[in-house]
């Protein structure tokens, strides 16, 4: 791997369409009273790629992020895991479907251990319900060096307090992608990191969709999404505007697009 | 690769301590153990070379059959502040169980082994109506529990009218003298039984917050009630054991208190102070008021240190007043150390 701008770019055209979605979302609407936050959208994510979820604040990005992850109820819509009907109505429903969200503001806990993080929740028991704190330890750092690979991390005993933020940012991402989610959304994961650090999170997720699971990333800067995705879903007013591969569209282009709905 | 040294040279922390220095700097429990010795040091000191009698046997002795008995109800008080929660009732509950106990067993005419379970009966459900109240209906541990401590000085008052008078009047306490020396019995020097089962309850409750799973819920909960529910942790219920765990240690304290002065007080429900002396030893020993981060050593080092300031308050006879008047300062003053300190770990 390198370091400079070309080992973002997606192979073109590689996430070809005739592939079966990973995971599709069809005619979603959502209504906050009066206001129409989300009206028959259709969203698909596909094997291997990094979508990007661009829009104007407002768009109903956030909205949409929301209901994939089972904090909110859409008032329509389907939802197809693999093809076949799934109920994401839930966290737990959701996450089952293998759709993790990392949120700007990270669901750690500072003042725990890296490690206790990751295990928060899912720790593996041995007698009696007492952890079983080598193997903790060990896959801890393992799944640290393979998933994320992020320098600074040189204990899995550090606190998450003690972490900045692309760092903590990677362990959760390590923490999703160890447990088995192969979609994972990642709302504005950016928006907080130095400009090294974003570098570092935007390589994680090339690398995790060559690994095979696709991410959906969130984002107001064009630049950051036109660096990592290999496909470009537009938001305008709660409705899909256009859904683009990278290779059929440019940086101007983008831009022009979003400016104009 | 190129990569790597980017990475490397763009994130490395600044300065990298050495793993036994951080691992140290992280553990909880270290101020208050320096602190701690430090006094001990002025106060032998103060001892050899002046004339205070702090260093005796018969005082030492003394302290070392309080400490555990207020150790043991801080392991119970600290587990639950670090699962986020505070209770105020503890002195209450622990008066209420040795009446439960002393009643059954002296005036029932029950076995002591019923007697200790209808105490344990007591403390589990004093503990789960506080963790029901604060937990499911969503009120604050602080209100609810000082709810509680106002109905329990209630009961209390109620179980320990004295007939003759109709006024609350202390009962004597005489279990039979084995289950005494078992409990509160002389082994060694001023080594006593009760030193003995705080270990006991020490290992237990390391045991149960730093390797088994209820213990990482609890961290978990304590410290962020949003991140712990977003990965599956049950927090109400994490919650309710943390409310049962409590009481249970504040009755088993009582119990203690009980047999080894062979009496109860009912005025130790409202006029010691135990549950702020419990709450300001876990706080002096690291565990945060705010949840989430805390060690069980430095849980029993804090409630030495209380004991300790306690007793040399009464060697050099100053007024009651002025302990419950300390133990204010010491609650704020370690709260603000713990915060300017701060980051203290979970390892």
């Amino acid at each position: 791997m390198t370091e400079t701008t070309e080992s973002l770019d997606a192979p073109a055209g590689r996430a070809a369409a005739t592939q079966q979605p990973l995971f599709e979302a069809k005619g979603v609407s959502k209504a906050y009273g009066h206001v129409n936050a989300l009206m028959d959208v259709d969203f698909e994510v596909r094997p291997n790629e990094v979508v990007g979820l661009l829009g104007d604040n407002g768009a109903g990005k956030s909205t949409l992020i929301k209901i994939l992850s089972g904090v909110v109820d859409p008032d329509k819509g389907t939802f197809l895991r693999d093809g076949a009907p799934v109920d994401i109505g839930s966290r737990r429903k959701s996450e089952a479907a293998g759709i993790q969200t990392i949120y700007q503001d990270i669901a750690l806990v500072r003042s725990m251990s890296i490690m206790r993080n990751i295990y928060a929740g899912r720790e593996p028991l041995g007698l009696l319900g007492f952890m079983r704190m080598r193997e903790m330890r060990e896959t801890a750092m393992k799944i640290l060096d393979e998933y994320v690979r992020i320098a600074g991390i040189t204990s899995p005993d550090l606190l998450v307090e003690e972490l900045s933020g692309g760092q903590a940012q990677a362990v959760a991402i390590a923490r999703a992608v160890h447990f088995k989610r192969d979609i994972l959304l990642l709302d504005e994961p950016t928006s907080a990191l130095s400009i090294r650090e974003t570098e570092k999170v935007l390589t994680i997720m090339r690398d995790l969709a060559e690994s095979g699971v696709s991410c959906v990333f969130v984002t107001h800067n064009l630049y950051h999404a036109f660096r990592v995705c290999d496909r470009f879903a537009i938001m305008s007013h709660g409705q899909n505007v256009q859904s683009v591969p990278k290779s059929e569209t440019t940086l101007n282009e983008l831009t022009d697009v979003i400016m104009t709905h | 690769m190129a990569e790597s040294r980017v990475d490397l040279a763009a994130m490395r922390r600044p300065a990298e301590r050495p793993a036994w220095l951080r691992r140290l700097k992280n553990y909880q429990a270290i101020n208050i153990v320096i602190v701690y010795a430090a006094l001990l040091i002025v106060l032998f000191g103060w001892s050899l070379i002046g004339d205070f009698s702090f260093a005796t046997t018969g005082n030492l002795s003394v302290l070392a059959r309080q400490i555990p008995i207020t150790a043991i109800a801080a392991v119970g008080v600290g587990l639950l502040m670090i699962s986020g929660e505070f209770d105020i009732s503890v002195a209450g509950t622990f008066t209420l169980v040795a009446f439960i106990v002393a009643i059954t067993l002296g005036e029932f005419g029950w076995a002591l082994p019923v007697a200790l379970l209808a105490g344990l009966a007591t403390a589990i459900a004093v503990g789960a109506v506080n963790g029901l109240i604060t937990a499911w209906l969503g009120i604050p541990s602080f209100i609810a529990t000082i709810g509680m401590m106002f109905f329990l000085r209630g009961i209390v008052r109620f179980v320990s009218i004295n007939p003759q008078t109709n006024l609350p009047d202390s009962m004597a306490f005489f279990p039979s003298e084995g289950f005494k020396s078992l409990l509160t019995g002389q082994i060694v020097g001023p080594i006593s039984a009760q030193f003995v089962w705080l270990i006991v309850v020490g290992v237990i409750g390391y045991f149960i917050l730093n390797r088994h799973q209820l213990g990482n819920h609890m961290f978990t909960a304590g410290g962020n009630k949003d991140a712990a529910t977003a990965v599956g942790v049950n927090v109400k219920r994490v919650k309710l054991i943390a409310f049962i765990i409590c009481a249970v240690t504040a009755g088993i304290a009582g119990v203690m208190q009980a047999t080894r002065i062979n009496e109860i007080e009912p005025s130790f429900a409202t006029l010691s102070g135990f549950e702020l002396k419990a709450i300001a030893a876990v706080v002096v020993g690291g565990v945060s008021l705010f949840g989430g981060r805390g060690a069980i050593f430095g849980m029993i080092v804090g409630a030495a240190l209380i004991e300790t300031v306690d007793n040399v308050l009464v060697l050099v006879a100053a007024p009651e007043t002025v302990f419950k008047g300390l133990l204010g300062a010491i609650i704020i003053g370690a709260v603000v150390l713990n915060n300017v300190l701060g980051r203290r770990a979970v390892s």
